[in-house]
């Protein structure tokens, strides 16, 4: 019995939902649509320049690391030639 | 088949799918040109082994489900959404509550109804849009789900019955 009355309750419900009428969607869209489909190309530009520009840092950065890296190198050698004691005089 | 000529014929559709989703008028147009924008990029790929409005239905349910988890998500990283109970929460879905399509004299029962049907699972909550607003046979929906009849019927069986439960709850509040 419940059960029953339960089901009518449903189908109440469903016919609430079945009586919701179709609406008209606005004439703007279609250029709000255009206008969208437009600027993807746009945005498409600008994420590879973006893409790009970090391409660029990223192989500027490696350059700066090696050739510091590689001035360290020379100091280290320079640092070495100094530490030799030449002076004849000294060792006497 | 053109792409102008595609929207015209089919904006409606999806608009109102959308609406149903959503029931918000700002929120569906939002996803009717989310749906647009990728049926123009995707129309060269449209293999025409069901036919278009199947491929535009499954878009739009898809469209209108990635934008409620999108919504969800963004809920959920605000500061203020804690604080909010779900009796709040209910009241905010209530004020954004904007059906053109129902009556004046039936937009409280529909708000309740719908409150409740947003409470389901999404494949559920797709079911009773389908069959019981969109009116789609078993059939129809099946092909836009990608899943058997038998299926269909099975997911109604359970939406209904959870349906039914969540809405004598919130009548007996």
């Amino acid at each position: 019995m419940k059960e029953k009355s339960s089901n009518i309750e449903m189908q109440e419900h469903f016919t609430i939902l079945k009586n919701i009428k179709k609406v008209e969607a606005s004439n703007k869209l279609y250029e709000k649509v255009l206008g969208r489909i437009n600027q993807r190309a746009v945005i498409s530009y600008r994420r590879i320049g973006t893409i790009a520009a970090m391409f660029c840092c990223l192989l500027l950065t490696d350059i700066y690391v090696v050739s510091k890296e590689l001035h360290n190198k020379n100091i280290a050698k320079i640092e070495v030639l100094i530490l030799v004691n030449t002076n004849t005089l000294y060792n006497e | 088949m053109a792409f102008q000529e595609i929207y015209t014929l089919y904006k409606d559709l999806v608009f109102n799918v959308s609406l149903h989703y959503i029931q918000n008028v700002e929120e569906a147009e939002e996803i009717t040109q989310d749906v647009f924008v990728s049926v123009f990029n995707n129309l060269n790929n449209f293999k025409s082994q069901s036919s278009i409005k199947t491929w535009l239905y499954r878009i739009t349910v898809n469209k209108s489900i990635d934008y409620l988890k999108a919504k969800k998500r963004k809920k959920r990283w605000s500061i203020f959404t804690p604080l909010q109970t779900n009796q709040e929460k209910e009241q905010l879905h209530f004020a954004n509550f904007n059906h053109p399509g129902v009556e004046m004299e039936q937009k409280e029962a529909t708000k309740h109804i719908f409150n409740c049907i947003n409470k389901l699972p999404k494949n559920q909550k797709t079911v009773i849009i389908l069959l019981k607003i969109e009116q789609m046979s078993q059939l129809e929906v099946a092909k836009i789900l990608d899943i058997s009849s038998k299926a269909v019927d099975s997911l109604f069986q359970r939406a209904k019955k959870n349906l039914s439960f969540l809405l004598n709850q919130t009548e007996g509040k």
